[in-house]
């Protein structure tokens, strides 16, 4: 049995006043065990505990009772978070800094030898885009740019577990398709990743497992494959045929054999993201282009 | 410290030495563990309460050393209440601090073995330690390469967000001469520039890096950045220690230049004569202790004039006055013996008041006597009249050894110019010896000695005795006069160990005492203890002003240690305010010892109070009342908190050396590292505070 990378055991955080009564339970009694290589996702709505969770786990608040472990150390630990890597919701990077100072900076805070370290910014910067602009201060950066230097910062320990909050906040769509690569490429790395988001089609795409949070509350927790099944409906996709009244009569049969209704027979639908991409991609492929009417 | 407009430094207090060292470190284990106290208790009571509370710590996890550590301090300090109360074991040897009627008013605290400070000390040591362990536990963790980091960052942040150029436009208007703007008496021209330099450059940058160090880490916490840091392997406290290191060595860097260019500008600007005279230089002073004799007494009370500020005490003038002023110099450096033109110079400055309107344009009339311990000099008898000359006390050798100087004079100075020893010339061998300290004082550098001077040494050397006959002096105008080296040679013979009629040893006299005697009459003569010394060396003016110069640097690196430490619990503005305010109270801590004094001549606040309610003056005796009785109370206790708050604040005035540099005295090195040991002292408990509360702040609360 692996040790997890992250086990809270009753997690609770409670805000006081300054007399001592309770004002908000923002955790209550949370449970919860990520194991490694994994990409966990925490879902919510604003107050959730979503980012109380995870501020939890990295020390920046302590909890009022429970346990909180990362890497089988106390969550409060300094030690632990060598091995740990966070980008915040916001960038809350210093912007009188360029990206190479900046990843410097925080590359020094680890056991990172100096030779190491510069080649790690350099690929870093490389890898989140951000070569041509390295010499420039943050203050210079758009919402975007901050978001991947941001990133980078996080991967400059070369992190085991790396924890992402709403790392698609402010991309476009381009943008946020390369974050979830990104994140895709972290597990094949091996990497544990445990994030937070808003945007449900993000975590449906990249997350191995999810928790859903309400109000403190742990509502839901399992393998997003399974949450999303609908056990009563059951699809069928086929290629090499073509819609007509014929094939529809015939499959309602088999179907109406089999004591089902048939709800829908049409061509499936890809999304709007990657509709989106599919036709950037074109665009750069061959510029000047430009859509057409079709022609009555 | 204070200094008038002539080159005169006053003193309220010897800048500490080496030889401080024991009592101020008991002082500090006493006043540091005394207020490190209450906050252990709240820290041991909050860790076993809380849940995972700080950093690393769970419930009970303290070492044991400290609860055992912190319960040895609970026993010690019941102990010394029990004694305070049954009032025995008290500190005898530093009852206090401040004695406005002394010269030296405040003094370094002495190691005291009295029960009462000794357990008092124990106690601040025992809980002193109990906060240190968990403190020297998390120091082992610390990394120089982040605390590096972050003080680089730090320097960085300052130099992106352009405040340099902000320190150097203020620096401008130094650049002009000060006596465009301030007209001044040519010799006061290098005081009044230094002056007002230090006190610029003071206000520039410590302004400038308490606002820096009273607001970094609370912006990064406003501002979230602080997330990017804690969520990395960084202890709390090299957040604290980065940015202190950061800070200093900008505020290094940025003295260091401004330091330099300020020196330039001197060194390069049209000095008047009289100011290079007066204070362009270093002067290295010998001083001795002061007191006043005469024929009622050898250590009576100087006559009070009835000036505001009582430092200096006078002496009567009168040709046959026996009052004498004695500057005695128990220990004096052996360079001075071997000193050039065999004359060790002698700088004076008195105070004159004028009883009678006197003559116009004419000063004072002094007599000077130098003696050394083998020529002891006695008052006449207090039924004497007319009578006011000192005389020589007779030796076992010879009974009457003025006689055999002056005959040993007269033979000399026949010897040295020719003539015979009873030439009408020599009558007068002391005045002939005067005029020739005169003449050494004008003459050139490497033209030779007087034959007269050459016989004063040698007299000098033989006898341990040296007067010169007549010197005028003026109001608060410093005067040099010249002693033979040949005294201090005398000087350095030891002489034999004296027992009194009851066989107890006396005391041995100082190596050397220098007598002064008004002769005009009517007029008073003042002096406090640094108005007279020898002259052991004059070094440059160069060093002495970048000596200074670490002056102002320990005020900075006190304000940046005390902004961050206050900054780890409190938001910017409280933080600054906090800062300020502690600052002003250190730079009034001495008016605030006296305040809190009991040798106040005036009733405190309370009783104060009761005599205006009463409609009584304040020079009423109390009138033993139970309201006066309570009122007494209520003012020990005042003068009780006073005193605290005056532990609580740092010395600031101990690390101004602005007087010393204006007025041209040597700073010696001693005390700059005295300074340096004091600065770390007095920060380093509240480091301490900023480690528990970096270590126990919940940053994104």
């Amino acid at each position: 049995m692996t040790t997890p990378v992250v086990e809270t055991r009753n997690l609770t955080k409670i805000y006081r006043d300054f007399w001592g009564r309770k004002k908000k339970v923002a955790l209550n009694a949370l449970d919860l065990t990520i194991q490694p290589g994994e990409i966990f996702g925490l879902l919510g709505p604003n107050g959730s505990g979503k980012t109380t969770t995870i501020k939890l786990l990295l020390g920046l608040l302590f909890p009022s009772s429970g346990e909180g472990y990362v890497f089988g150390e106390p969550a409060s630990s300094v030690e632990k978070n060598e091995k740990v890597g966070y980008l915040p919701e916001e960038s809350y990077l210093y912007r009188f800094l360029n990206a190479e100072e900046t990843l410097d900076f925080y590359g020094r805070l680890f056991k990172i030898p100096a030779t190491v370290r510069r080649e790690r910014a350099a690929r870093l910067i490389d890898i989140v885009g951000l070569s041509a602009d390295k010499k420039r201060i943050l203050r210079e950066y758009s919402k975007g740019m901050r978001q991947r230097i941001g990133l980078a910062q996080a991967l400059i320990n070369d992190p085991q577990l790396v924890i992402l909050d709403e790392p698609t906040s402010g991309l476009d769509p381009l943008g946020t398709r390369w974050m979830k690569d990104l994140i895709l490429d972290l597990k094949k790395q091996g990497k544990t990743v445990l994030m937070c988001s808003h945007r449900l089609d993000d975590v449906q795409d990249v997350c191995d497992r999810i928790a859903i949070l309400y109000n403190g509350d742990l509502q839901e927790q399992g393998a997003v494959d399974k949450l999303v099944e609908d056990q009563k409906r059951v699809e069928v996709r086929a290629t090499g045929l073509e819609l007509s009244e014929g094939l529809e009569n015939d499959l309602r049969a088999v179907i109406e054999k089999h004591g089902g209704t048939m709800e829908r027979l049409r061509h499936p639908t890809t999304t709007l993201e990657d509709l989106f991409l599919r036709i950037i991609e074109e665009s750069k492929a061959r510029p000047g282009r430009r859509y057409l009417p079709a022609a009555k | 410290m204070t200094s008038p407009l002539f080159g005169l430094l006053i003193l309220d207090r010897e800048p500490a030495m080496f030889s401080d060292l024991p009592g101020l470190a008991q002082a500090w284990l006493q006043d540091a563990g005394g207020f490190i106290f209450p906050g252990l208790l709240i820290y041991i009571l909050y860790s076993l309460f809380a849940n995972t509370g700080d950093r690393g710590r769970t419930r009970t996890n303290l070492p044991t050393i400290t609860l055992l550590s912190a319960a040895a301090a609970v026993l010690l300090y019941a102990v010394y209440y029990y004694l305070a109360l049954d009032k025995t074991g008290a500190d005898t040897l530093n009852k206090e601090a401040i004695d406005p009627s002394s010269y030296s008013k405040q003094v370094a605290p002495k190691f005291s073995t009295e029960s009462q400070p000794l357990i008092l000390m124990f106690a601040g040591m025992c809980s002193a330690f109990a906060a240190c362990v968990p403190f020297f536990l998390g120091v082992m963790k610390l990394s120089l390469r982040r605390i590096f980091a972050i003080a680089k960052l730090s320097a960085l942040e300052v130099i992106r967000n352009r405040i340099f150029l902000v320190l150097f436009i203020a620096f401008i208007p130094v650049l002009f001469p000060i006596k465009w703007f301030i007209p001044s008496k040519p010799e006061a021209e290098l005081n009044l520039t230094v002056k007002v330099t230090f006190g610029f450059l003071q206000v520039i940058l410590l302004l400038t890096f308490t606002l820096l160090a009273s607001f970094t880490i609370p912006n990064d916490v406003k501002n979230q950045n602080i997330y990017t840091i804690i969520t990395k392997p960084v202890q709390p406290f090299e957040i604290l220690l980065g940015r202190f290191f950061g800070y200093v060595a900008l505020a290094t860097v940025s003295l260091a230049l401004l330091i330099f260019g300020s020196w330039l500008l001197i060194e390069s600007s049209n000095l008047s004569e009289e100011a290079r005279e007066e204070t362009f230089k270093a002067r290295v002073p010998v001083r001795g202790q002061l007191r006043f004799a005469s024929k009622k007494g050898d250590n009576i009370d100087g006559i009070d004039a009835g000036r505001e500020f009582n430092y200096r005490k006078y002496i009567g003038g009168d040709p046959r006055s026996s009052q004498r002023a004695v500057y005695m110099f128990r220990k004096l450096p052996g360079s001075l013996k071997n000193a050039s033109d065999q004359a060790v110079p002698v700088e004076l400055t008195f105070d004159i008041f004028r009883l009678t309107k006197g003559i116009e344009n004419r000063g004072v009339d002094v007599t000077i006597r130098v003696c050394t311990w083998n020529c002891e000099q006695v008052p006449p008898p207090v039924t004497a009249t007319g009578v006011g000359e000192w005389t020589w006390k007779p030796t076992e050798s010879d009974p009457d050894p003025e006689q055999a100087y002056l005959k040993e004079a007269r033979r000399l100075l026949a010897e040295a110019l020719g003539g015979k020893p009873d030439d009408p010339r020599y009558r007068d061998p002391i005045s002939l010896m005067t005029a020739a300290m005169v003449a050494v004082q004008e003459k050139k550098s490497g033209a030779p000695i007087p034959k007269e001077w050459e016989v004063a040494n040698a007299l000098a050397a033989k006898f341990g005795f040296f007067q010169i006959a007549t010197k005028e002096v003026y109001d608060m105008h410093p005067e040099r006069v010249l002693v033979p080296a040949g005294l201090f040679q005398n000087a350095a013979t030891t002489p034999k160990e004296r027992k009194g009629e009851d066989g107890k040893v006396l005391q041995m006299p100082p190596e050397i005492s220098i007598f002064v005697k008004c002769t005009s009459a009517s007029q008073l003569l003042g002096m406090a203890e640094g108005d007279m010394y020898f002259l052991e060396a004059e070094r440059g003016f160069g060093q002495n002003y970048f000596k200074a110069a670490f002056g102002i640097w320990c005020r900075l690196v006190l304000v940046i240690g005390l902004a961050l430490c206050i900054s780890t619990y409190f938001a910017g503005t409280v933080t600054f305010l906090g800062t300020v305010v502690l600052y002003i109270l250190g730079l009034v801590s001495f008016f605030l010892l006296e305040l809190g004094s009991d040798k106040k001549s005036v009733a405190g606040p309370f009783g104060s109070l009761n005599q205006m309610l009463s409609g009584k003056l304040s020079t009423t005796p109390d009138d033993g009342t139970a309201i006066s009785k309570a009122a007494g109370v209520g003012d020990e206790g005042f003068g009780f908190l006073i005193r605290r708050v005056t532990n609580f604040a740092p010395d600031v005035d101990a690390y101004s050396w602005t007087a010393y540099v204006s007025e041209g005295f040597n700073i010696p090195i001693e005390a700059l590292a005295m300074n340096f040991v004091s600065l770390a002292a007095y920060l380093f408990p509240w480091f301490l505070l900023g480690f528990y509360l970096m270590r126990s702040r919940e940053v994104a609360a």
